[in-house]
């Protein structure tokens, strides 16, 4: 499923966070969004699942405008889509079993037994190699066994549209290869379109078919990885290595 | 002194928005009890933490206050020499005024303060938005069930809180203030009537309603961080407590009148 994004604007209060946003996210690649903190990549994510309402433009689905549908069409778009949230954002008063389960238990089909929710849920657990926790609350185990059951959750509708928010933040380099390794995985088993937002340069170029730059709330890069690693735009350069001269000011 | 002012009237708007928002926020949660799919196991799960945890403290309360209203009502009852009405004293005390009351406050500190955290640390870690992701509503799955659980649980608890409280009474009075085990009895079935009960009723009704609307109320709007949670969940039990108190004046001028017509 492709996903285009037309002249995107969500302001806060007085604060405008995104203007007129254009992002082609194209249909069955992994598009890596990079940028500093703050810069509106949470909110993009939010505004791409109807999280938020954006004040202006359109967001398509394989040219279905999901702004102006209906809520029918709005839902039927969401239970395509997984989203993995930055803290996984389990549900911590249910087990990592019923965590996983959840998804199917609320959807639309309620025609499934339990013993096959259950039975599918395990699965997903085993491909995150999780299943020795099924039992576990998500207060009883790290934050990169959360995420990973996290993405457990997004696969187990098999969407056709991942996103991806920040999954290494707050994650030592071990844990957060793993979990890179285990996006690899997933791209090479299922076909989906992903959104992957983050700000680890270089290690995120080994997921990402296509990277967008977003600072102060446009698009200052759109291109493949090994563009954006030669690329001289001073905005991109600097956030590269990571300087601390140069046109982005902090906390901007 | 204009720049005090106008934060003084910003905050009057906030505050009206805040009304607002609270109202709009409860219609839904009503509403959506009457759309399907019926969170039977949510509600019943919310029955259990709000309800059925809550028998054994409000139960203890229930047993003191009764004992402790038969003593004072004997001592001052005896000045009069009509210690023998000790028991309708006790027993319209309970029901008319104590048993709501003390029962919404002691599930509103147990209870609504917990309800509160909790809603407000599924806020900030995202579990709500994790909701609306997939698909789901949470004002339906997560508000409803407990709105409905804690306005039923409340009538329910404050009839154990008054039927622990008459036996307190009853044991202290008798036991050890040496009333008779019969008059006790008697003067109470004969003072109560049923308006006593239906007023109880329709008082702790409203209290376990607006106790448990203004706890999810608070952690629904629940700002960010630990120092949000903390600040949410103070202002829930500080608010519905003087909610229940400020309620209570009012319930007892109108039911009483109404019933004296
Ligand atoms: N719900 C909200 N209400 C008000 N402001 C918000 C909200 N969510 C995000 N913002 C603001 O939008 C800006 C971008 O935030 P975010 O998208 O989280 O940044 P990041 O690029 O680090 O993910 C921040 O300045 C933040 O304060
Ligand atoms: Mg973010």
């Amino acid at each position: 499923m492709n996903i285009k994004v037309k002249n995107l604007s969500k302001s806060f209060k007085t604060q405008n966070v995104l203007k007129n946003l254009t992002i082609d996210f194209p249909s069955n690649l992994t598009t890596t969004v990079v940028g500093p903190s703050g810069t509106g990549k949470s909110v993009m994510l939010k505004l791409i699942t109807g999280l938020f309402e954006a004040d202006s433009g359109s967001i398509l689905f394989d040219n279905i405008d999901f702004t102006n549908s209906t809520k029918e069409v709005r839902s039927s778009i969401c239970r395509k889509i997984g989203f993995l949230f930055q803290g996984a954002a389990l549900f911590d008063s249910i087990t990592v079993l019923e965590n996983v389960m959840f998804p199917l238990i609320y959807s639309e089909k309620k025609d499934l037994s339990n013993s096959v929710m259950v039975e599918r849920a395990r699965e997903e657990l085993k491909k995150v190699d999780m299943l020795d926790y099924e039992n576990a609350l998500p207060g009883e185990i790290s934050i990169g066994m959360r995420k990973r059951v996290g993405i457990a959750r997004a696969m187990i509708t098999k969407p056709e549209i991942l996103l991806f928010d920040e999954p290494n933040t707050g994650l030592d380099p071990l844990v957060g290869q793993e979990i890179y390794d285990l996006i690899k995985d997933l791209k090479r088993e299922s076909k989906f379109t992903g959104i992957i937002v983050s700000h680890e340069l270089p290690e995120v170029y080994q997921v990402s078919d296509k990277i967008v730059m977003l600072y102060g709330g446009d698009v200052h890069f759109d291109g493949s990885v090994s563009e954006f690693e030669n690329s001289e735009n001073p905005v991109v350069k600097q956030f590269k290595n990571g300087d601390i001269e140069g046109p982005i000011k902090p906390n901007q | 002194m204009i720049k005090r002012i106008s934060s003084l009237g910003n905050g009057f708007v906030d505050y009206l928005n805040a009304l607002g928002e609270s109202w709009v926020f409860v219609f839904k949660a009503l509403s959506e009890a009457f759309e399907a799919p019926y969170e039977i196991k949510l509600f019943i799960k919310q029955l259990y933490v709000i309800g059925v945890q809550s028998i054994s403290v409000v139960a203890l309360v229930g047993g003191f206050t009764g004992a402790v209203l038969a003593v004072q009502g004997e001592y001052t009852l005896s000045q009069f020499g009509a210690s023998a009405y000790t028991g309708s004293a006790v027993a319209l005390s309970l029901i008319r005024e104590l048993g709501p009351v003390l029962t919404a406050l002691m599930v509103n500190g147990r209870a609504g303060s917990s309800m509160t955290a909790e809603l407000g640390i599924m806020k900030i870690s995202e579990q709500i938005d994790a909701l609306k992701a997939m698909g789901i509503n949470p004002i339906h799955h997560l508000i409803t069930p407990r709105l409905l659980a804690g306005t039923i649980s409340v009538p329910l608890l404050t009839a154990i809180f008054i039927t622990v409280g008459i036996g307190g009474g009853y044991l202290v009075g008798v036991g050890t203030l040496d009333l008779a085990a019969g008059t006790f009895i008697s003067v109470m079935k004969q003072s109560v009537t049923p308006t006593d009960v239906i007023s109880g009723l329709v008082k702790s009704l409203i209290f376990g309603f607006c106790l448990t609307w203004i706890s999810c109320f608070r952690g629904w709007k629940c700002g960010f961080g630990a120092v949000g949670v903390n600040k949410a969940t103070t202002s829930a039990v500080v608010t519905s407590s003087v909610c229940i108190l400020v309620l209570d004046y009012f319930l007892t001028a109108i039911l009483t009148s109404m019933f004296l017509n």
